[in-house]
Formats: C-alpha cells, structure tokens, sequence
C-alpha cells in the first residue's frame, strides 16, 4: 500500500515538473532544456529568502514567490534568447535547433549563481511558517506536503488542458504548433502567445521547485538537471504535445520505477523504466496518447 | 647599407639571445625561475577539482581548503624564498573531461596535480598521470583504480576503514539486523554496502535487506519503504548529497526508531534539510570541527572560520592537509624534479606527521592512515560523541 503511495507521489512529482516542458514542445516545438534550471532556481529564490535573509514565509507565498521568479526567468529567456532567434533563423528547423542549443546555454547561468552561493552544498527551504504532519491511512502513511503534492499536479494538469482546448490563448497555441504561417495570417501573434506559453511553464516550473525542495527536504543547483531525463521520457512516453499523455506518461514512469525497485536491489530502476519506454514506442511510436500528425496540442 | 645576410644574422643572433634568456629564467614552464639553487621562485600546483556536477558540492569545499593552505604556506615562508601557486581547474565531474585536463597538466610538469574528488573522475585521470610520473595526491576519492603506482598518493582515509567504528556503535546497541540503502553510481558508496554485508557478522549483526537508488534520484520513497518493511533494528544509509536528508525524514515519517548510521559525507551539510528528524544518526568520520584531533585541527578550524565565516567540513580539512603534505614534501626535496618530490612524499607518509587529520598520520604504499573518530548529528550540528569506544 505505501508503495502505491510513493508511486502516485512520486508520479506527480514527475508531472508538475514535466508538464511545462511537455506545454512548449508540443505547442511551440521548443525542446526547453533549461526548464530544469528555472525549477531549480525558483526553489533556489526561496532558499535565499528563508535561510539567508531570514524570512518567515508560509509554503503558499513561497509557492507564489517561485512561480513568479520561474515565470520571469522563462520570459527572459524567450526575450533574449529565442525570439531573436526565431527572427533570424533561416528555416524552422534551424530555429528549433538553435533554441535548443541556446536553453542548454542559458541553463548554465542560474546552476552557476546557485553552485556560487551554495558552494555545491544542498540547500533546502525551512521556515517557522512551514510544518508539515502526517497521516496514517492503515499501514501507509502520507505526509501533508505529499497530499498537496498530489492535488496541485491533478488541478494545474486539468486546468492546464482545459486551458488549451477552450480558451483562446489556448485554441492560438494549438493553431501555432498546427501550422506557424497560417496561424499568423489568421491575426495570430506568435510572439505574444510564446511568451505566454513560456511564462506558465515558468509558472508550473515554479511551483515544482517549491514543493519538491521542501517535499525532499532539500536540492542541490544540479537536481533539475537530474529530473529533466524523466520529465523528458514522460513526455514521450504520454505523447509530445498532450498535456493529459504527459500525466499519464509521469505516472506510469514512476510506477515502474516503483515497482522496479521495490522488486529488484534497486540498481535496475532506470533501465528497466526507460526499456519499458522502448517498448512502449515500439508499439506506439508516437506515444501512449498519439495524435494525427497535424494536431499536436 | 644593410644586405639580407646581414639581417639574417641579425635576427638569428637576436633568436638566440631571447632562447637562453628564456631557458636562463624558465619562462612559461610552471615551476621554473630561480630562487636559489633548489626551489625555483614560484612552484605551480595545479588541482583538477569537480566544481559543477555532482562531485561541485566536495570539490567547491576542498578548493577552500587548498587556497587557505597556499596562503599560509606562502606567508610563512615554509619554502623559503618559493611560493606556491596554484591553478584550479573544473572537470564538472565528467570523467572525459577529467581526462582532458590530466592530459594537459601531464606534460606541463606541475611540481603536483592535487583532485579530482570523486571515484569516476579520478579513475579517469590517475592512469595518465601515473604514466606520466606526476606526483598526484586524491583527496575524497575512494573508488579502485587511483593508486596505480607509487606517485600516486589518497590523502584521505578510506571509509571502508573507519566505518567499523560505527558498527561497534550498532554493536552496541545490541543490533541484530540492519537494512542497507546505497546509491550504487558512486564506487566508495556501494563498496560500503558490501562491507556492511561482508563484516557485518563480525559485530553481531546481519544485513537483511540491500536496496541500491541511483544519484540521480532525488525521491528514494520506494527504497525507504521497501527498507522499513523488513523491520531491521537499525538502518545503514550509503547515499549521496540530498538523498541523506530525504531518507531521514521518509524514515522518521515511516515511524523508525532506531538506530541509524550513515557514511562520512554526511556531516558535510547533507544532513541539514532533515532537520530534527536526522538526530541522532551517527558515521564515522576522518574528521569533524570541534572533535579533538589536537592543536593543528584546532588552529584550522579558527582560521578557516576567519577566513570564510563558516564552519569547515572534512573535505576542506583534507584538502587543506594534502596542500602542506605536498609543500613538506617540496621542501624536504629541495627541488621541483617529479622523481625527488615522489622520494620525499614517500618519505614524508612514512615517518608519520601531525596535521588536520590528527596527531599522528602516516601513508602506507599512497594510501593515508588515520583514526576516525565517532560522530552525531545533533539539532543541526554534527558533534563528535562523547564515548569514542562503544
């Protein structure tokens, strides 16, 4: 039974942290390799204010604090970075590229001002203002921050998709990563609608760091480099572009590595939860929620 | 009127004034220039440490170290007229990089080569260095592979030798079983699982259930509850940075009481976001601040706090040491020649000395020996126990 907890847990750890990331790949076809990075720096933001400057900030004004730090940070990234990009490159191809390799830049600099400040130790977020309890549900148990883990990912997922299959924003994005050329002709900005789409991811990544600096009780200035690999392989897995196959993508990730290492020493945890991708793709290229080519959001 | 020959000759002669200035001086060969008729005026040290990566969180602390050390060094005169200088370089715990600058530090003939502080990155450099007969001493580096012949030298004790220390703990505490959790990237971690296995007999206990978790994983929930479902009398924690503080609070929160022991990283800072729920946990260590290891640990840790306004952890402390072994070793050789400085420091571990790491160290065949001594964490502060022999 307590497995069966860590892996919903654990599952929705995976999707706060990869929901954004699957957002701009499939709506604006950014690979964004430096999500981890604003995940970390967003809890980093946090630390500095708790631990540092000695603020007593209860975990929901820590939460808003890091989802507008997160939220800041991917807005710049997409002022300085890739929209000039987008403007200059040649084909769309060489702009994705481009972008890809310009997040993995981009990353370095906040996971180097956290290593400075840091000195590479781990740094965690405690604060008077935050407790956190237990619950005992028969043999299992499941701490407070757990639950709220768990409710946050569900509703920023469902909100999340209703987002983008009702609101106009949200119709936009899905008309962008349809066709770019048409969008714009329709009156689509794809300049304003990719800020937006960076700076919720910003926001989602935010809220990630937050809850899992303190759920783990603490990070270190690479951990979001660390969770990028299985952000990425639930994104495949769900299905690049859908927001509900990236949910069930995490958890069926974290359902394998759960299984894996309660079943096994432990050691096979990653190869077995990525072969099980293999396998996955073998079957359904394109993911467990596939869609027709032409629509990806 | 000046003919082409004549310029020829000009210029060929001016050549030859500038090629015997420059090996007069030495210039551009680190550890070249004259001071004397030994040591030359300034001795390069050059340090391949893990800045970014996994292994930045050691080699940031152990960079604090080497830089105190050279300063104190340098200010008072241990070499004389020389100075030490030295030049650090970042792998970014990336075994190919590693390997790249051990390359290049190879035929620039640094008086020595000081890091990298993890396994993986180790192993890549030390074959190229030993080939290369470049004195090198590791520092936390624990994994096989290093010390592959004698200009090899580890500065730090192994883990492997000071954790029956903690065992006698568990012994004391009349543990029966014990539930092993280690982070199987790492050699050193996963070494001490098996010892723990192995030895465990010995000191009265057995080790009922192995769980390995990978480092890059940050939640370990499934492995802590696969652990706490055996129901051992005591936990054995081999786990890397962040993933000590998690298994603590997920262990506390599954209700476990008793006993835990864990490996000397940690009281590096590990430990701190468990906060209250980590009490209690003890390791052994090669050293802690505050624990007696006699006036020199002492006098380090008033002037690292001086210097950084922080507490030092233990791999500064044996970074710190390994610098003056190096420079004890510099002096006692009286010259920079790689085979004379390997003699010395060969010497120098034999005849034992006093440092950080206590009142008497040797290194016997690259390798440092040390007593450990017995550490807790207590409300947010590791603190070496009271009764040393349980």
């Amino acid at each position: 039974m307590e497995q069966v907890v860590n892996a919903i847990v654990l599952g929705s750890c995976y999707c706060l942290f990869a929901v954004g990331l699957s957002m701009t790949w499939g709506t604006l076809n950014v690979l964004n390799l430096a999500h981890g990075a604003v995940f970390m720096f967003s809890a980093f933001t946090c630390y500095v204010l708790t631990q540092k400057v000695g603020a007593d900030i209860p975990l929901v004004g820590l939460v808003f604090i890091a989802m507008a730090v997160g939220a800041v940070m991917e807005l710049a990234l997409d002022l300085f970075a890739f929209r000039p990009i987008r403007k200059r490159a040649k084909t769309v191809q060489e702009a994705e590229l481009s972008m890809l390799i310009a997040s993995i830049g981009a990353a370095a600099i906040p996971v180097t001002i956290a290593q400075e400040v840091t000195l590479g130790s781990p740094f965690s977020i405690t604060s008077q203002a935050i407790t956190t309890t237990e619950f005992h549900i028969g043999s299992a148990y499941i701490s407070a921050i757990e639950i709220a883990i768990v409710a946050v990912a569900v509703v920023l997922m469902v909100c999340l998709a209703v987002w983008i299959q009702r609101s106009r924003p949200g119709r936009g994005l899905r008309a962008l990563a349809v066709d770019r050329e048409t969008s714009g002709l329709m009156g689509i900005s794809e300049g304003r609608l990719s800020a937006l789409a960076l700076v919720v991811s910003g926001i989602t990544a935010g809220a990630a760091g937050v809850f899992l600096a303190v759920f783990l009780d603490s990070l270190t200035a690479s951990s979001g480099q660390d969770l990028l690999l299985k952000a990425f392989a639930a994104v495949v897995l769900g299905g690049v572009g859908s927001i509900w196959g990236t949910m069930v993508g995490a958890y069926v990730l974290a359902g394998a590595e759960t299984l894996v290492t309660a079943t096994t020493s432990g050691t096979w945890t990653n190869a077995v939860s990525f072969a099980l991708i293999i396998v996955v793709l073998l079957i359904m290229p394109s993911g467990l929620f596939s869609r027709r080519k032409v629509d990806r959001a | 009127m000046w003919c082409r020959q004549d310029l020829w000759k000009l210029v060929a002669g001016a050549g030859v004034a500038v090629g015997l200035a420059a090996v007069s001086t030495g210039a551009g060969i680190p550890g070249a220039g004259t001071a004397g008729a030994s040591l030359p005026a300034t001795i390069h040290l050059y340090s391949i440490q893990d800045d970014t990566g996994s292994g930045g969180f050691v080699g940031l602390l152990d960079q604090k170290g080497i830089d105190l050390a050279v300063k104190q060094i340098n200010r008072s005169h241990l070499l004389g007229q020389a100075k030490l200088s030295i030049s650090f370089a970042d792998d970014a715990s990336t075994p190919t990089q590693a390997a790249n600058l051990a390359t290049q530090a190879a035929t620039a003939h640094y008086a020595a080569v000081i890091g990298p502080p993890i396994s993986p990155t180790a192993v890549a450099v030390a074959p190229i260095l030993s080939r290369a007969n470049v004195p090198t001493v590791f520092t936390q580096a624990g994994g096989p592979g290093t010390l592959l012949n004698n200009y090899m030298f580890r500065l730090t004790p192994l883990q492997t030798s000071a954790v029956p220390s903690a065992y006698k703990w568990l012994q004391s505490k009349h543990v029966k079983t014990v539930a092993d959790i280690y982070d199987s990237t790492y050699p050193t971690l996963a070494d001490l699982g098996k010892k723990a296995q192995a030895d465990g007999p010995k000191y009265g206990f057995k080790v009922t259930n192995m769980t390995a978790v990978l480092a890059t994983q940050s939640d370990i929930s499934s492995a802590v509850t696969k652990v706490l479902s055996s129901h051992p009398d005591a936990i054995d924690l081999d786990l890397a940075g962040t993933q000590n503080a998690t298994a603590a609070t997920e262990i506390k929160q599954g209700g476990f009481t008793g006993p835990i022991i864990c490996e000397d990283g940690c009281g590096a800072g590990s430990l701190n976001g468990a906060g209250a729920a980590a009490n209690g946990i003890v390791w052994a260590s090669d050293w802690t601040a505050g624990a007696p290891f006699g006036p020199v640990s002492d006098t380090f840790t008033k002037q690292y706090k001086a210097a950084y306004a922080a507490t030092p952890y233990n791999f500064a402390a044996e970074a710190y040491t390994t610098t003056y072994f190096i420079a004890r070793a510099l002096k006692a050789a009286g010259t920079t020649t790689a085979a004379k400085v390997d003699q010395a420091m060969i010497a120098e571990g034999k005849k034992g000395y006093e440092g950080v790491l206590g009142q008497h160290v040797t290194v016997v065949k690259g390798q440092m020996e040390a007593a450990p001594v017995l550490v807790q964490w207590q409300n947010g502060k590791a603190v070496a126990m009271a009764n040393q022999n349980p």
